[in-house]
């Protein structure tokens, strides 16, 4: 079974308000209904399919695509008693987006933008490099929703399984190593910028880049982080003129 | 941000025993996992133990640094009290606390246990935004006071510890 493609947009355009409604009680619950209530309105039974729609589930506002169509999908199927099913989305959906998207995603964006911020040559540059930045971010976010709606849809009950995927295990991989590299960058940048000597500058950029690489490479607790940076930071500041 | 787990009062026991109905999600991994370099992450439920598929997908998204697995919940009662536990930044997240005090039933030598996350369902009222319980669960969190069990709420490790029934 497919999805229209015009319905997989509404649901993807209303899947944006999904925090919106979100409340300690059912979380994201009326968030889903409130995305499938076009559709569910129009329904003979909806009576029954409401408190299905909007019981208790939570999880990443990304990755709560593959939620959203794989509850349609049930719904359209007749199926009332989503409880336990829903409560067994909400981990691995919820852990997924988190680690990817929060915890990588937009870190790396992050980074990336002040880097491109800090090398711009003008205000002019900065604002269209500000943008793109922007824009960057949300694209892929944008198309994940999409093809969540339309997977959810597509596999139902085992939703979960569009998990299983090779790549949600290599992209965490990836973005780990571009984000050390870009955080290391932006980090070494700023020390160097700070310095008028020339060797000082590069050992500083050396020292900034190796220690932030190594320190999120080895996802190293900021707790020991911070005391080692400040440190770094007095040591730089008596030895430099 | 503050750091309260260098008060004395508050001081992180390890295993650090978490409740959390969701078991897995960024909150545990990074808020708990990842900024107390916690290894192995142990996830206690014979729910998802009995189920292959989910287990496979819940093995596949714990972050290898957290040497994460999942257990039944005699199996962990049996390996702490082997002692297995010992010397290592261990942290089990459990279901429920029915969980909890079957493991201390079973000779687990649980000092403090954390509410972590137990949601709104039918006939759970709300203790704190992020702990919802029930009739039942109030019953079974005195029962582990009573076999000395310090309980206490906490979702994040940089937040004060809530005690629980003091």
């Amino acid at each position: 079974m497919v999805l229209s493609e015009r319905e997989t947009c509404r649901l993807t355009r209303r899947l944006l308000l999904l925090q919106v409604l979100l409340n300690y009680r059912s979380m994201q619950g009326e968030g889903y209904l409130y995305a499938l209530w076009p559709w569910l309105r129009r329904s003979e039974s909806r009576a029954l399919h409401v408190q299905a729609a909007a019981g208790f589930l939570n999880a990443h506002p990304v990755m709560a695509s593959l939620a959203l169509g794989a509850l349609r999908r049930r719904i359209e199927n007749g199926d009332t008693e989503l409880t336990s099913w829903k409560d067994s989305l909400c981990g691995p959906l919820g852990m997924v987006g988190d680690a990817l998207i929060w915890d990588l995603w937009k870190p790396l964006i992050f980074a990336l933008g002040a880097l491109v911020l800090l090398l711009a040559p003008s205000p002019a540059a900065w604002v269209i490099l500000a943008a793109a930045c922007v824009l960057v971010y949300n694209a892929p976010l944008a198309w994940a929703r999409h093809w969540g709606v339309r997977e959810g849809y597509r596999l139902g009950t085992a939703v979960l399984s569009a998990l299983n995927r090779p790549l949600f295990s290599a992209l965490p991989k990836h973005l780990g190593r571009v984000g050390a590299v870009a955080a290391g960058l932006l980090v070494g940048i700023s020390l160097m910028a700070g310095s008028r000597m020339q060797l000082m500058g590069a050992a500083q950029f050396i020292v900034g880049f190796g220690l932030t690489w190594f320190a999120l490479r080895r996802r190293i607790p900021l707790l020991y982080i911070l005391p080692v940076a400040m440190a770094a930071a007095l040591a730089v500041s008596l030895v430099s003129p | 941000m503050s750091l309260p787990w260098f008060r004395r009062e508050n001081r992180l026991v390890f295993p650090v025993v978490r409740v959390d109905d969701r078991l897995l999600h960024g909150q545990v991994v990074v808020g708990w996992g990842q900024t107390l370099g916690v290894a192995p992450l142990l996830l206690v439920s014979d729910r998802v133990a009995k189920d292959d598929e989910l287990s496979l997908t819940f093995r596949r998204l714990i972050p290898e640094e957290l040497r994460g697995d999942i257990v039944p919940v005699t199996d962990a009662a049996e390996r702490w009290v082997r002692g297995e536990f010992k010397n290592a930044r261990v942290m089990l997240v459990i279901e429920t606390p029915v969980d909890a005090l079957k493991m201390v039933r079973l000779g687990a030598p649980m000092k403090v246990l954390t509410l972590g996350g137990l949601h709104f369902r039918e006939g759970r009222e709300e203790f704190l935004p992020y702990v919802f319980l029930s009739d039942w669960d109030r019953t079974t969190l005195q029962e582990l006071r009573a076999l000395g069990v310090r309980i206490q709420c906490q979702d994040l490790p940089t937040s004060k510890p809530i005690p629980y029934g003091e």
